[in-house]
């Protein structure tokens, strides 16, 4: 199996609590190809990627990793789980355990491998094999030090690493990430962004990323999808894409 | 406006329950044996006595000292193992009461747990000596059925309260309910079980001593010889024991409390 | 690498304080059964199952039915019970624990903003410092709370019955003391663990501190403060039963006698009242928080004061 996966989302519609939230939005991911989704906030943009991400189930069409569909995963729980364990998600709110320490945060992420009784362990009393995983995986995101402190006395963007250490902590297949920068400053956004890139590079992984910045996006990432109102407005490299578009993306509604 | 108005709806209530128990203002004045009970007790609080203020207790009782502290001690033990015991069962009876359990667990659970809360430590106490006979493990399992009701409906609403988004993470990244719930989801709730743990703690050693009135060699069954042998210079001594027990421990768990949250 | 795990292991935040209590708890939790206090083996004894026997397959079971010729019918023996004891009971221990934690409420109305650290300073909510005299007023509140709530409520009725003698009284006031102390802390919890701002705002525009305690702390944290009052409350009933074996007139006073006379049957069908009653309290005060919560005066969680 390659290192790095392909997405297929086919015709896909989603309704949530009744409110129609995606219209067969169709679009593929190539191995290794780093994407960017940026729309006006109700766009759509987290919901696709909870549907990439196998959180959430398309109530018409298919999202499929390298040819095999979530929904048909979901016949088995083991199964459900094997290709779930396949994407790395990076949460908006992080989803860390604040009053826990990082390498407890970071090695939750590899449960996956794991049983129950291997997976206290790693909370309890880890292996000096796990400890040095997690330490080499921190060094590379500029951290390692924050190996044994708790969580919430981090910041913000130290925060994001852990949660970013988390997910590749999954061996992932592919990253996703819902708003990233959110919460932290333009400089450390560019920075935090930077640094997803080149561990996704360094790995061979598809970047998704959904972002309310498009400026951003359009500096670092190659491909960018434009969604609006549950519709996929445009799917451009970004050398390609107009100002114009973006106007229009973001253009209050007519009233 | 609504709040004064519930406000009046529940004093209004208490009036009612003035009338329908009969009571007068008349009855808050002591009567008149009373009234020298009273004076001799209250006087008394100033000296607590350090020895037993008659010299014919019963022959195999210990010096004063060392009675108050063997007391003590029995209080502790088992406030200690009703405690523990209560931890033991609580706590996955908490797990099976929450959100995260499928319905046909948690529905049973939840009514075990109200009919475990229904009747009172007391109660349990009076049935078991009834059962058989005066005993002390049964005086520990009196404790422990309502106390690990209320630790379990507790610890439930904790875990359903705790924030839910690193337990449906871990979930996402292909981990099993239990190892989410373990690393997700129990530690965010912990120091909030923790306190209540510790504040049910200090429960138990009052209800441990009370226990003694039935008979139990905790405080409360010389605490109550005492009185109704009219000597109340023991009685503040067993009451400042008690007191004593209760900061002592409320002391430790608020300096827990600040290094746990902060 | 080792050598750095090592030393970044060795310089983790840990507190010895929190390692040492644990350990001290783990210890006293399991070294209890060890000594020799709790006697579990004599519970297993001939004598103690012989009695255990009598007790379920004679003792518990309703008069009528453990009769060759019953009297009565269950119905009519378990009517009997209900006309002459269990209302009168039930409704007694009802009315009991309202009455005393409406007390407790009254005067907890009073010791929430005296024991407020927030509102109990020179200048509240806009200047942190506190002089000697307001922090002896909250310490002392918050320590009468302790001593109110630091004797069981059971002693307290014990100790009021012989002074006030034999009327629901002592009973109303052992529950409403003892209950006081805990409202009244759980009331200045909820009042300091109140989001600041409405209050700074307040005291920006020239309120006095009685004026920023009626506009501000009073309705801010009416909502969960009913919640915990509702809590107790659930509690109290539990109390105002037990509280009957001392000689007022609840379930309990009912409950001992049924006892005193060996009527073990009369005796669990009184406690299954109180259960009952129990349960009903249980669900109204669900009902109630319910209520609150839909009506959107629960006003912001705070953490750690919690009671039941």
């Amino acid at each position: 199996m390659a290192a790095s996966a392909r997405f297929e989302v086919d015709r896909v519609s989603v309704a949530l609590g009744g409110n129609p939230v995606l219209h067969g939005v169709s679009l593929q991911i190539e191995a290794g190809q780093s994407v960017a989704f940026v729309g006006p906030s109700g766009a759509g943009k987290t919901t696709l990627l909870r549907l990439l991400g196998g959180a959430l189930f398309p109530d018409q069409g298919e999202v499929r990793i390298d040819g095999r569909s979530f929904a048909a995963a979901a016949s088995s729980r083991a199964g459900l789980r094997a290709l779930r364990s396949e994407v790395g998600f990076v949460h908006q709110d992080y989803a860390l355990v604040p009053n826990l320490r990082v390498i407890q945060n970071v090695a939750s992420g590899g449960f996956a491998r794991r049983g129950f009784w291997g997976a206290l362990r790693d909370l309890v009393r880890p292996s000096t094999a796990l400890q040095e995983e997690v330490l080499t995986l921190l060094d590379r995101l500029g951290m390692g030090d924050k190996l044994f402190q708790r969580v919430d006395t981090l910041s913000g963007g130290q925060q994001q690493r852990v949660a970013l250490a988390r997910a590749l902590f999954q061996h992932p297949r592919v990253l996703l990430a819902d708003e990233p920068v959110s919460s932290v400053d333009p400089a450390r956004a560019r920075a935090l962004l930077e640094l997803m890139h080149e561990v996704a590079a360094e790995r061979g992984l598809p970047l998704v990323v959904s972002l309310h910045d498009a400026d951003l996006a359009r500096d670092l990432f190659a491909r960018i999808v434009g969604l609006r109102e549950g519709h996929l407005v445009f799917d451009l490299p970004s050398a390609e894409l107009q100002d114009e578009q973006l106007d229009a993306l973001y253009a209050l509604p007519q009233t | 406006m609504r709040q004064g108005l519930v406000l009046l709806a529940m004093l209004l209530v208490g009036m009612l329950a003035f009338l329908a128990l009969d009571l007068h203002w008349g009855g808050l004045l002591p009567t008149s044996g009373g009234w020298e009970i009273l004076g001799e007790f209250m006087s008394a609080a100033w000296q607590p006595a350090l020895d037993y203020e008659t010299p014919n207790v019963p022959r195999d009782w210990l010096p004063f000292t060392d009675q108050l502290l063997d007391a003590a001690w029995r209080t502790i033990v088992f406030a200690a193992a009703a405690l523990g015991l209560s931890l033991l069962i609580g706590s996955p009876l908490g797990l099976m009461a929450s959100s995260l359990a499928p319905t046909w667990l948690r529905v049973p659970s939840r009514v075990l747990i109200a009919l475990m809360r229904s009747v009172h430590e007391l109660l349990w106490a009076v049935v078991f000596l009834a059962a058989v006979g005066l005993n002390t493990a049964g005086a520990v399992l009196a404790l422990t059925i309502p106390y690990a009701g209320t630790l379990a409906k507790i610890f439930s609403e904790m875990l359903d309260e705790a924030p839910q988004s690193p337990y449906r993470a871990l979930h996402l990244a292909g981990g099993t309910r239990m190892q989410a719930f373990f690393a997700g989801l129990l530690p965010r709730a912990a120091p909030d079980m923790a306190a209540y743990a510790f504040y049910r703690f200090e429960c138990a050693l009052r209800s441990a001593a009370v226990l003694g009135f039935f008979g139990y060699p905790t405080i409360g069954y010389y605490l109550r010889l005492s009185f109704e042998n009219l000597h109340f210079h023991e009685v503040w001594t067993w009451l400042y024991l008690l007191v004593i027990l209760v900061i002592l421990l409320e002391a430790w768990s608020s300096a827990l409390r600040r290094r746990f949250v902060a | 690498m080792n050598e750095r795990l090592a030393q970044l292991y060795r310089d983790r935040p840990r507190s010895r304080f929190l390692r040492w209590s644990v350990a001290a708890l783990a210890l006293l939790a399991v070294g209890v059964w060890f000594t020799g206090e709790i006697a579990i083996g004599e519970l297993f004894t001939a004598r103690r199952a012989d009695n255990l026997e009598r007790f379920l397959t004679e003792e518990a079971l309703p008069a009528p039915m453990r009769q060759e010729n019953p009297t009565q019918s269950v119905a009519a023996w378990f009517g009997e019970i209900w006309e002459s004891r269990g209302r009168e009971g039930l409704l007694a221990t009802f009315w009991i624990s309202w009455l005393a934690m409406t007390l407790a409420g009254l005067y907890a109305l009073l010791a929430t903003p005296l024991g407020s650290r927030t509102l109990m300073a020179q200048d509240p909510y806009l200047r942190p410092e506190r002089g000697r005299g307001w922090r002896a007023l909250t310490t002392a509140v918050r320590s009468f709370n302790v001593l109110l709530r630091a004797v069981p409520e059971y002693i307290w009725a014990f100790l009021l019955l012989a002074v006030l003698g034999p009327s629901a009284w002592p009973a109303v006031l052992a529950l409403a003391i003892h209950n006081a102390g805990i409202v009244a802390r759980l009331g200045s919890d909820v009042a300091e663990n109140l989001p600041p701002r409405p209050g700074q705002a307040l005291r920006q525009l020239g309120a006095t501190r009685a004026q920023t305690a009626l506009s501000f702390l009073f309705p801010q944290a009416f909502g969960r403060f009913l919640l915990f009052w509702f809590y107790r409350y659930e509690t109290c009933v539990r109390e105002a039963t037990v509280l009957g074996m001392l000689g007022v007139v609840s379930l309990g006073y009912w409950i001992r006698d049924a006892n005193a006379r060996d009527r073990y049957d009369e005796m669990l069908v009184l406690i299954a009242l109180g259960a009952l009653l129990v349960l009903g309290v249980d669900f109204l005060s669900w009902l109630v928080r319910g209520w609150v919560r839909r009506a959107g005066i629960e006003g912001p969680r705070s953490r750690g004061s919690r009671s039941s």
